[in-house]
């Protein structure tokens, strides 16, 4: 508790003394979810034997002047199920002050922070996977000229309720041209170039091999537009770090991200391409699944967003990846043949994901050899092993002035060994999605959602139906149902329905949920949690002020 | 300027923090063990099954750790839980055993392979994954033995018999409360092994997977008996001994070892062991 007075009183105490004429300014947000779980042998929900599982946060900031101090407070008792069960506990693992001068500001504590595109460092939150790699140390961001970006950090990053044992050192520049120069201010070209570095310290304990102490990767990327036209590229290396991701190889890492996005008014086309090799970056060379991250390399793929479109999600594979993607939104204009009297939008997407082409480093060392340099892999070449394939078309259509709707077809194709670890093959999903919105007053909506995937392996067709009605402004109920109605083995045809209530009212969102939760893995921009099955009631609780 | 000069100095440095490793990457400062000294000895339970297609990368960070501190590092490989089960068609091997199945439902290893290093507690778990094992491992190896264990045996083929005398050779005067325990481990049972690992062996299943220091059962059971209870003083020495009946179990028993370890009833921790075999 020292931890978080102490800073308090000091904060009030600077701030009192820098910022007299300065008014206090208090916010904050709180996030409160716990089930109640029930046991349901059919689907595989367990018995849990503290029947309630809750993970709850609750954040406070305060700035005076230019001081900013936060804390944030976190209570898993336990952590719900699906969460990493050593989130277990409670305490402050984030907080933080911060002064601001008028070229620099220091931050002391924790933060989160952004390299780039994430590929040498990417420190952030995402609860719905319990996932949270905030930095504990120092930082300096400053802006010394026009155009000019300077981050330079150090510190340990969060691991559950301590600290991995790495210690990090990084830092960043960013250079944008035409705030530089103020005769490129108005013209069509524009372009920024930046670059990073990060190095992990972790000692070196084991009496097997000889362990790399100090760890770096460095990016350089830059940004080039003219007119609507962008190309954004970040390269990234990262030096020999046997850890257990990657089996314990020295092989060096590198990956590519190469985006090229056009815009104009009713018009938007993205291409995109990656390569990711041996990229999986740790505080700790012996941590796995979400634990640790530094870095991030981004998602190719189109994130869904109805239920059985996202029964099967992108996983983003850092140790080796060739993916590629491409998109193209277009605006039917109204009063056109095609458009009708509102006009209509059509989105086209396809995402690919493949392994990288890898060969032995010699006749004798079988890929990925433990204690080796793992492989040979040509930057350009592509494996055999297809990961993910995302084919989507939409259909967006105003029909009246009451009445909307979305017509989808997807095909998605699942690699489940590498995307979940089950063998359980390849899937090739058919998913067709009719999404409808009847306007029936201005505060009365109800919104009708059909859903039905088609595949011919491992557990086959499954149909989903959700109704939602929206009414009295802020109150919204829905009842919904998936169902794996094709199931080979008929006793594992089930349904997972849902009775929910939310209702939001100024800042607040109140949410309460009946019913059961398939098995299956939740994804976050190709960060993955598994979640398991579940049966019972949840509520949710979010506000802020 | 000087923010420039400022930046390229922290990049500089930053780019000097990086340690590139170049071949050989083993090791090689290990030295032999003398036979007669009183060194610290250390058991790896590894939680295991043929169904855990992760295994083999566990055995084979075990079996390194045997070969790096010969007579020193002692595996027991439990098969225990889900990856331990019998499936059609190629594994129908049982490996399990009532003392495993003890072990596992006491230490509920949650994922697999998963190993206890003289059942050490780290932040309030004794299991510890793969790649944890040689740092404690060799941590625990460089350390003073408080105990020494020295055993005779003699094993009557006709009965099937074994006989064993244990010597418990105190180095320091301690008031701790000890357990004695005897395993019987057997090696080079050959059957499938599930594998995601290519570089150890064919994926998924490998066909011929030598199976090493397979837990059979406890001479005196999964918790063992007093050794003391009182206070004992450096260089006293408690004799125990056991006779133990093989009967008509099928087990090569020229593959079998018994596993003799001491450990703290408080703390779980294990002091000292010892490996002999039974012919």
């Amino acid at each position: 508790m020292k931890t978080i007075i102490i800073p308090i009183l000091l904060f009030i105490f600077i701030s009192e003394k820098s910022f007299p004429q300065s008014e206090w300014q208090v916010s904050g947000d709180v996030q409160m979810d716990a089930q109640y779980y029930l046991e349901d042998s059919l689907i595989g929900a367990n018995k849990v034997n503290e029947k309630i599982l809750s993970n709850n946060y609750f954040n406070l900031y305060l700035s005076r002047g230019s001081l900013n101090m936060g804390i944030r407070y976190e209570n898993f008792s336990n952590p719900m199920l699906g969460f990493d069960p050593r989130l277990k506990g409670s305490g402050f693992p984030y907080k933080f002050i911060e002064y601001k001068f008028p070229t620099l500001t220091i931050t002391a504590g924790n933060f989160y922070e952004q390299f780039g595109l994430g590929l040498t460092l990417r420190s952030y939150e995402e609860r719905s996977l319990g996932f949270d790699n905030a930095l504990e140390g120092i930082r300096i961001q400053s802006h010394p000229w026009k155009g000019f970006y300077l981050k330079a950090l150090i510190g340990q990053e969060r691991l559950f309720f301590s600290k991995a044992e790495g210690i990090l050192r990084g830092a960043d520049f960013e250079i944008n041209l035409n705030e530089v120069f103020d005769s490129l201010k108005q013209k069509p070209f524009q372009f920024t170039f930046g670059g990073s570095v990060v190095s992990r310290y972790q000692v070196d304990k084991d009496p097997i091999y000889k362990l790399p102490e100090n760890v770096l990767t460095w990016a350089l990327r830059y940004n080039l537009g003219y007119n609507n036209l962008r190309w954004n590229n970040e390269f990234a290396y990262k030096y020999n770090d046997p850890n257990a991701t990657n089996g314990y190889i020295y092989k060096e890492g590198n990956a590519l991200i190469s985006v090229i996005t056009y815009t104009r008014k009713g018009l938007g086309i993205l291409l995109g391409a990656k390569r990711a090799d041996n990229m999986d970056f740790r505080a700790d060379r012996t941590l796995t699944g979400l634990a640790g991250m530094i870095n991030y390399v981004p998602a190719m793929a189109k994130i869904h967003a109805y239920s059985l479109s996202a029964l099967y999600p992108y996983v983003a594979q850092p140790n080796g990846e060739m993916a590629f993607q491409g998109q193209i939104s277009y605006n039917i204009p109204k009063k056109t043949r095609l458009g009708g009297k509102y006009g209509m939008d059509i989105n086209i997407q396809y995402d690919l994901s493949h392994a990288i082409k890898k060969k032995p480093i010699s006749d004798t060392i079988p890929i990925g050899q433990k204690g080796t340099d793992g492989y040979i892999s040509p930057f350009f070449g592509i494996g055999k092993e297809r990961y993910f394939e995302d084919a989507t078309i939409e259909i967006f259509k105003k029909i009246s002035p009451k009445l909307k709707g979305m017509l989808s077809y997807v095909y998605i194709v699942y690699n489940s060994l590498a995307s979940e670890g089950h063998d359980y093959g390849t899937f090739y999903n058919h998913i067709g999605i009719l999404d409808l919105t009847w306007k029936i007053t201005s505060k009365h909506a109800l919104r009708f959602e059909a859903q039905h995937l088609y595949k011919e392996q491992h557990d086959k067709n499954w149909a989903s139906l959700l109704a939602e009605y929206s009414f009295s402004k802020g109150w919204f109920f829905s009842l919904g149902d998936i169902y794996n109605y094709n199931n080979p083995d008929p006793t594992h045809r089930n349904h997972y329905y849902t009775v929910n209530l939310t209702r939001t009212f100024n800042s607040t969102r109140i949410s309460i949920t009946y019913g059961k939760i398939r098995e299956g893995i939740s994804c976050v921009g190709g960060v993955c949690r598994y979640v398991p099955a579940s049966y019972g009631f949840s509520l949710s609780i979010n506000t802020s002020f | 300027m000087k923010k420039w000069i400022g930046l390229a100095v922290v990049i500089a440095v930053l780019i000097q923090a990086c340690d590139k490793v170049y071949p050989p990457y083993m090791e090689t400062n290990n030295t032999p063990t003398p036979t007669d000294s009183v060194v610290q000895k250390v058991i790896i339970e590894e939680f295991t099954g043929h169904l855990c297609p992760n295994c083999p990368e566990g055995s084979e960070v075990a079996h390194q750790l045997e070969h790096l501190y010969p007579g020193r590092v002692f595996i027991i490989s439990i098969h225990a839980g889900y990856f331990a089960n019998l499936q059609s068609p190629n594994y129908l091997t049982d490996y399990r055993c009532a003392t495993g199945n003890e072990l596992y439902n006491v230490f509920q290893p949650q994922s697999y392979p998963i190993a206890m290093i003289n059942r050490i507690s780290r932040n309030g778990s004794m299991l510890v994954n793969k790649d944890g094992w040689a740092p404690l491992v060799d941590s625990l190896i460089h350390t003073t033995p408080t105990i020494k264990i020295r055993s005779t045996k003699q094993f009557n083929p006709s009965t099937s018999t074994l006989q064993a005398t244990l010597d418990f050779i105190f180095l320091q005067n301690t008031n701790k409360k000890i357990m004695w325990c005897a395993y019987i481990t057997e090696d080079s049972l050959v059957s499938y092994q599930k594998n995601n690992n290519s570089a150890l062996g064919p994926t998924p299943d490998i066909p011929n997977f030598p199976h090493n220091d397979v837990l059979r059962g406890s001479i005196n059971g999964t918790w063992g008996d007093t050794l003391i209870s009182t206070p004992v003083m450096a260089g006293d020495t408690i004799k125990k001994s056991f006779q133990y009946s093989f009967g008509t179990v099928s087990w090569n028993l020229n593959q079998t070892h018994i596993i003799v370890f001491v450990y703290d009833l408080d703390t779980k921790q294990i002091l000292q062991a010892e490996k002999f075999s039974v012919k």
